[in-house]
């Protein structure tokens, strides 16, 4: 009897064991990524895989719902003063960091003045700024010189944007990069295995917004307890081990591969961000800085042509605008400009110019396959209008480091990552590679920084329409991002820049 | 012997120098910005200023050298410019991978390649024969990239067995870890076992047709005992060159095999960091390569001396 009921007891055990463990049964979820980021300090940074990662972890006072308007993150509330020169901001109350601090006005103002030093879209707010003080433990007034109608747009940002950490890791960080990775994310980070992976788990004592999620916005949830992001540099492996499951996301994938993910009910296939490819010509000096020069380039472009290295028609779109058809910001001012695929008026323009066959240098970096391509196909039009065009291709370091040179280049491919806002555009500021200089431009731009939203979008159409005249920069089209889910995957957002709250994992 | 170890210390250390200082001025020379790819496309060249400053990159080039020399000495190879992370730390973190990678591949690449090499020197001619050098010549002429493809297509894609990519530590999970290491150590190994076969055939058949093994056989010795007493030992002098160099290229070669499976370990690192002007990373990664081949190399003359009592280092 005895040994019966040990039996029994045992075997109850056993079951409550088994069931516990199927119950509290880990779950994990593994994307893979082409490249570790640089570092996970999101305030120097606006490279998309740092962003891709440590959004995890880290938030802002505000982020971008779906419809890409601001909404409150850290932030509860804020008031603007009349005059439009102080924004008082009231913190949430018993939101918790990673390492048990709790998040107070303090950690929000040394983040913001790290912020408005570091990151290349905080120094153009900080023109505005005259200073970020905490006046309460949960409050912080930003006071500007002259009003400006961006504020909560660059808080909301997540490129390079002004994300939340500790006072006390501002502080250790010094003047040098953020190495310790505590937020106040549904994810806390646990290690960064070099070379290997980044490993996040979920953060027990979330505090979550108390909204329902909408975009980059709302309530975020940890759905799965581990988010692993693994270094797949190989894109072919990227992809094979989603559908072996060895993964369940696989990020920047080939746009080719999606025809055969159609009838695959085991893959999900979705488009990323969109992104715009542009010929940037170096205006500061050489050839290109001659004002018809850049128009004869304008006029030989021909976009049909190129957008196909994109992949199929899905994955790339026509459009003259600088700003995307998904935000408020599009337009088509200055447009006719725009694809005018005109060799031979080009041409005319080039002689009429007095071109002296003076050869153009088309820097190029060799690691990126696309706008390699996308240089390929312009050296044959820029050519067939008359201009001698020199290929220069150089590995992703020597060719950024010949951008960051005035004289070492004349034309240059650059794809731009998705923005909800012009002022987020790097090619807005004279001290961008290209070094536009216009002082029309700077007037129209002190306009709209200042401007009501009303009236804001009137002026940007006129600046925009100025990127045509001066031949700024030469608009070749949109394209998308490419990133496949398993078919276990559930609640992936169809937002530009993917992230995995929210997200659960069929076991 | 101690005078011979004093000069291959020596020796190694002049040419450890000379690597390192070749690699320094190669590196700071060729055109590349770190500090433009750690601040990504929206950059400002105010902000690459700063950056560089940050990195001590505004320094002049002997200072910079002198610094890193002076901390090498001292045990220290500095601090990546990306992660902020000290080199010698991550050198250790991904040494394991290729270690094990190495090892493993070299096991199969030796013991496959000498195997098939001996087999194919006693059947001389046959089917056998025929079949090994055919085997041997199309796994040193197949690229290393396509083979692992290949592989993973088949074990991964396929019939399931394998894991398509990624790495699980021996020391942590070792009931899982090798499932992870098989197809990277068939990739890296595979040619090297072609090269280390048609050597070990061509060297025993060489040592058939010696004088010795005649008097060997003249005296009544069984063919199992002149082949594998006399003929195999001598004829292993040669091939243990061969080895020598595969080992040395199992090192240095991994790079290509650990990008295609994602193995996080030395090779990838050399290959990332130049890509990114990580100058303190790929400083250190070279002399710890280059540590590693001198040590095989070391290490190999000495098992010349085990196998061939001839030879002698005074």
């Amino acid at each position: 009897m005895l040994n019966r009921l040990h039996f029994s007891g045992l075997l109850a055990g056993l079951s409550a064991a088994f069931l516990a463990g199927a119950v509290g049964a880990q779950t994990e979820l593994k994307v893979a990524m082409k490249a570790q980021p640089p570092t996970l300090d999101l305030h120097v940074t606006s490279t998309n895989t740092v962003r891709n990662v440590a959004a995890h972890v880290n938030e802002g006072l505000f982020a971008f719902d779906s419809d890409f308007n601001p909404a409150p993150m850290l932030a509860e509330s804020y008031e603007i003063s009349e005059d439009g020169l102080s924004y008082t901001f009231q913190i949430r109350q018993g939101v918790p960091f990673h390492n048990g601090d709790i998040l107070d006005a303090d950690d929000v103002v040394a983040s913001l003045n790290r912020w408005l030093k570091r990151s290349s879209f905080g120094r153009t707010l900080s023109r505005y700024v005259t200073s970020v003080d905490a006046t309460g433990p949960h409050t912080v007034v930003l006071q500007l010189n002259e009003p400006a109608n961006f504020v909560i747009t660059a808080l909301s940002t997540w490129r390079a944007g002004p994300f939340i950490y500790p006072a006390e890791v501002i502080a250790a960080a010094g003047e040098e990069r953020i190495t310790e990775f505590v937020g106040t994310g549904p994810f806390q980070f646990v290690e960064w295995r070099e070379g290997q992976e980044i490993r996040l788990e979920r953060f027990a004592d979330y505090a979550a917004v108390e909204a329902p999620a909408d975009g980059y916005a709302g309530r975020k949830d940890a759905f799965v307890d581990t988010l692993r992001f693994i270094f797949v540099p190989e894109l072919s492996v990227r992809r094979i081990g989603v559908e072996t499951s060895d993964f369940d996301a696989a990020l920047d994938i080939d746009a080719d591969s999606s025809e055969r993910y159609k009838a695959d009910p085991n893959v999900m296939s979705s488009l990323g961000a969109p992104r715009m490819t542009t010929l940037i010509p170096n205006k500061s000096s050489g050839p290109m800085a001659s004002l018809e020069l850049r128009k004869v380039a304008q006029a030989a472009v021909c976009v049909e042509d190129i957008l196909p290295v994109y992949g199929n028609a899905d994955f790339w779109r026509v459009d003259p605008s600088l700003t995307w058809q998904e935000t408020a910001w599009w337009s088509d001012a200055g447009a006719a400009l725009y694809n005018q695929c005109d060799p031979e008026g080009a041409k005319a323009m080039a002689e009429a110019a007095g071109y002296d066959g003076t050869p153009i240098r088309l820097a190029l970096s060799s690691e990126d396959e696309s706008k390699y391509n996308v240089g390929l196909v312009l050296e044959q039009q820029l050519e067939r209008a008359g201009l001698v065009v020199e290929l220069e291709v150089r590995d992703a370091a020597a060719h950024e480091d010949t951008l960051d040179m005035k004289t070492a280049w004349d034309l240059a491919i650059s794809e731009h990552t998705y923005r909800s806002h012009p002022i987020l555009h790097s090619h807005l500021q004279a001290t961008w590679t290209g070094w536009w200089e216009n002082a029309d431009r700077d007037a129209l731009v002190a306009e709209f920084l200042t401007s009501s939203e009303d009236y804001a979008k009137a002026i940007w159409d006129r600046i925009h329409a100025l990127y045509y005249e001066d031949a700024a920069i030469i608009k070749i089209g949109d394209y998308f991002e490419h990133h496949i889910t398993r078919g276990a995957v559930d609640g992936y957002a169809g937002m530009p820049e993917p992230f995995f709250w929210n997200v659960r994992v069929e076991p | 012997m101690r005078a011979y170890l004093f000069r291959r210390l020596f020796g190694t250390l002049l040419t450890l120098f000379i690597v390192v200082t070749l690699v320094f001025v190669i590196t700071n020379v060729i055109p590349g910005s770190p500090a433009a790819l750690i601040l990504g496309e929206d950059r400002t060249l105010e902000q690459v200023r700063d950056l560089d400053r940050e990195l001590g990159l505004d320094r002049p080039l002997p200072l910079r050298f002198a610094v890193w020399l002076a901390g090498v000495l001292t045990g220290d190879l500095g601090t990546s410019y990306f992660s902020g992370a000290k080199v010698s730390e991550v050198i250790l973190q991904r040494l394991e991978p290729t270690l094990i990678l190495t090892a493993t591949s070299a096991i199969l690449a030796v013991g496959l390649g000498v195997s098939l090499g001996v087999l194919a020197a006693l059947f001389r001619g046959g089917a056998f024969d025929i079949g090994a050098r055919i085997t041997a010549l199309t796994a040193a002429a197949m690229p290393n990239f396509w083979l692992g493809l290949l592989l993973i297509l088949l074990l991964s894609l396929y019939w399931r067995l394998l894991p398509a990519a990624g790495y699980v530590s021996f020391f942590e999970n070792p009931g899982d870890a090798w499932r992870y290491i098989i197809l990277p150590s068939i990739t890296l190994g595979a040619s090297h076992a072609g090269i280390v076969s048609r050597v070990a055939r061509a060297n025993l058949l060489e040592e058939f047709g010696a004088d010795y093994l005649r008097t060997a056989r003249a005296k009544g010795l069984s063919p199992w005992s002149v082949v594998t007493r006399h003929a195999l030992r001598n004829s292993l002098v040669s091939t243990l060159g061969v080895v020598g160099v595969t080992l040395a290229l199992l090192i240095g070669g991994s790079v290509v095999t650990e990008t295609v499976f994602a193995v996080p370990g030395i090779g990838r690192l050399l290959v990332e960091s130049v890509l990114r002007r990580d100058f303190p990373m790929i400083q250190g990664t070279i002399l710890v390569i280059a540590l590693l081949v001198a040590l095989v190399n070391f290490l190999v003359d000495g098992a010349y001396a085990l196998i061939d009592p001839r030879i002698r280092y005074d």
